[in-house]
């Protein structure tokens, strides 16, 4: 039996090299073989067997013993494909863990020079997109805490808020919270309670009369986890006009 | 236990505990004139006549002159050649404009005449040549390594020839080498005398002394069981 194209690209997850998967699976198929033999079989370069077949030693799919020739064999798949996975996590958590610590040395410098610069009024002049709960979540803990008055957050689909922002809110503010939902709810985060009929699905906050966010869940696709993404205004009579409609809204 | 494959060279073996051990890397050196190149082709010979093909990868001399040379020593040299028991490699581009070859080429380039013929006797004529026709200028220890594993792992035992130079170039073959055989050829007073010396051979319990050695034109190189004073 050979192996088809899909086996030889599966193998490339293992962090294999053309020349390795071949020899790889020759040495599968043809067993007890030596080097020459797997050069003719998996067309590979004498010239470049032996490195190949030596990397692939030290990636645990095969042995070679002391002899000379030396000979080479596949260790037992199932064994090998989990060790050698197991190797390749440990290898990315250790370099992630590397890169980590390294960008947190320079994170504090990256955070004094987004500070020191004028990023923050430039957006007050336009309507912004964020995608992603993360991003939402860090530009909502810079707002909020901007905050004097009062926070108005309208809410459609308050399960999903909660779960994924109102803690944000929450930890980062003393002002007043009032939440404007579709159906009867207890929160003890929250100061005042408004239930009105016929709101969308996005949750709109209104943090004083300077800004709006308006937070909506992507559709999930097949292969995608939903996600959020989130529009944000500082328009002043932007802000200042649907503040006065929800004020409308809840006292009808 | 490892085999003992014949040499070849008349009376050599008899200092070996039967000759060298099979697929190890032997390095023959000397100056000039001292017989490494018909040590060489002794060694080959008598392999291709005792269904053990050989391959010669000559860097200094042409085949034709080689063929002639092992003429005249009686060897049916175009005989083995025809039947694929000997073959000999050249530089690509000939002697005349040898073109500058990769180390991973001239590998290939064995390993694909080696399979062809079922070689078990390569000989490299020689390591300085080599050296000198590489495109890689650096060649160090590391690459000699690579390129001598090679070649063992292709199942044969090797020879490798070389001019004596430099003490560090002598002291870096040697010390790769299995074994290594020293030939003589001095001036001592009117005339010159030849000799042989094991200089080292692992995994044999070798003569330490230095031999008196004959190249004749009927059987190519006797060694002489007798030790050979060559002086200072």
């Amino acid at each position: 039996m050979s192996a088809d194209n899909q086996t030889s690209r599966l193998l490339s997850e293992l962090d294999l090299s053309e020349y390795e998967t071949r020899a790889y699976l020759s040495v599968i198929e043809g067993g007890v073989m030596v080097a020459r033999e797997i050069s003719d079989r998996a067309s590979i370069p004498y010239a470049k067997v032996y490195q190949t077949l030596n990397d692939l030693i030290e990636k645990q799919l095969i042995t070679g013993d002391e002899g000379r020739p030396k000979k080479f064999r596949a260790r037992p798949p199932e064994i090998a494909i989990n060790d050698r996975l197991a190797t390749i996590e440990r290898n990315w958590q250790a370099a992630h863990a590397k890169r980590k610590d390294l960008l947190s040395k320079i994170m504090p410098e990256l955070q004094d020079l987004y500070n020191a610069s004028d990023v923050v009024e430039e957006e007050e002049q336009g309507v912004w997109n964020i995608s992603g709960s993360t991003n939402i979540n860090s530009r909502l803990t810079r707002l909020v805490a901007k905050v004097n008055d009062r926070i108005i957050i309208v809410s459609g689909n308050y399960t999903n808020f909660k779960d994924n922002f109102l803690k944000t809110i929450v930890e980062n503010t003393e002002v007043p919270i009032e939440l404007v939902v579709s159906d009867p709810i207890e929160e003890s985060e929250i100061d005042t309670i408004h239930v009105v009929d016929k709101l969308g699905q996005a949750t709109t906050i209104i943090l004083d009369d300077f800004a709006m966010l308006s937070i909506a869940e992507t559709q999930k696709g097949k292969y995608s986890a939903g996600e959020y993404t989130a529009v944000l205004t500082q328009i002043h009579e932007l802000v200042k006009s649907f503040r006065t409609n929800y004020q409308r809204m809840i006292t009808q | 236990m490892t085999k003992h494959i014949a040499t070849g060279i008349h009376g050599l073996d008899q200092l070996l505990e039967g000759g060298f051990l099979e697929n190890r890397a032997i390095l023959v050196e000397g100056g000039p004139g001292t017989g490494k190149t018909t040590f060489g082709l002794q060694f080959l010979v008598h392999g291709a006549q005792h269904e053990e093909p050989g391959i010669l990868l000559s860097l200094e001399y042409e085949p034709v002159d080689l063929i002639e040379d092992m003429h005249n020593y009686n060897w049916n040299a175009k005989e083995l050649m025809d039947n694929d028991q000997l073959r000999i490699l050249t530089p690509p581009g000939g002697f005349e404009k040898p073109e500058e070859m990769s180390i991973d080429a001239v590998i290939n380039q064995i390993f694909k005449h080696v399979n062809e013929i079922g070689a078990k006797r390569l000989v490299i004529d020689s390591l300085n040549s080599l050296e000198i026709a590489l495109e890689q200028k650096d060649f160090n220890r590391r690459d000699l390594l690579r390129f001598i594993t090679l070649l063992r792992e292709l199942d044969c035992t090797v020879l490798l020839i070389a001019e004596q130079t430099s003490e560090e170039h002598e002291v870096m073959y040697s010390y790769l080498a299995h074994g290594v055989i020293k030939l003589y050829n001095l001036k001592r007073g009117a005339s010159r005398l030849r000799g042989i010396e094991v200089l080292k051979m692992r995994g044999i319990n070798h003569s330490n002394l230095t031999h008196s050695m004959a190249i004749s034109n009927q059987t190519g190189i006797n060694v002489l069981p007798h030790e050979v004073d060559l002086g200072s």
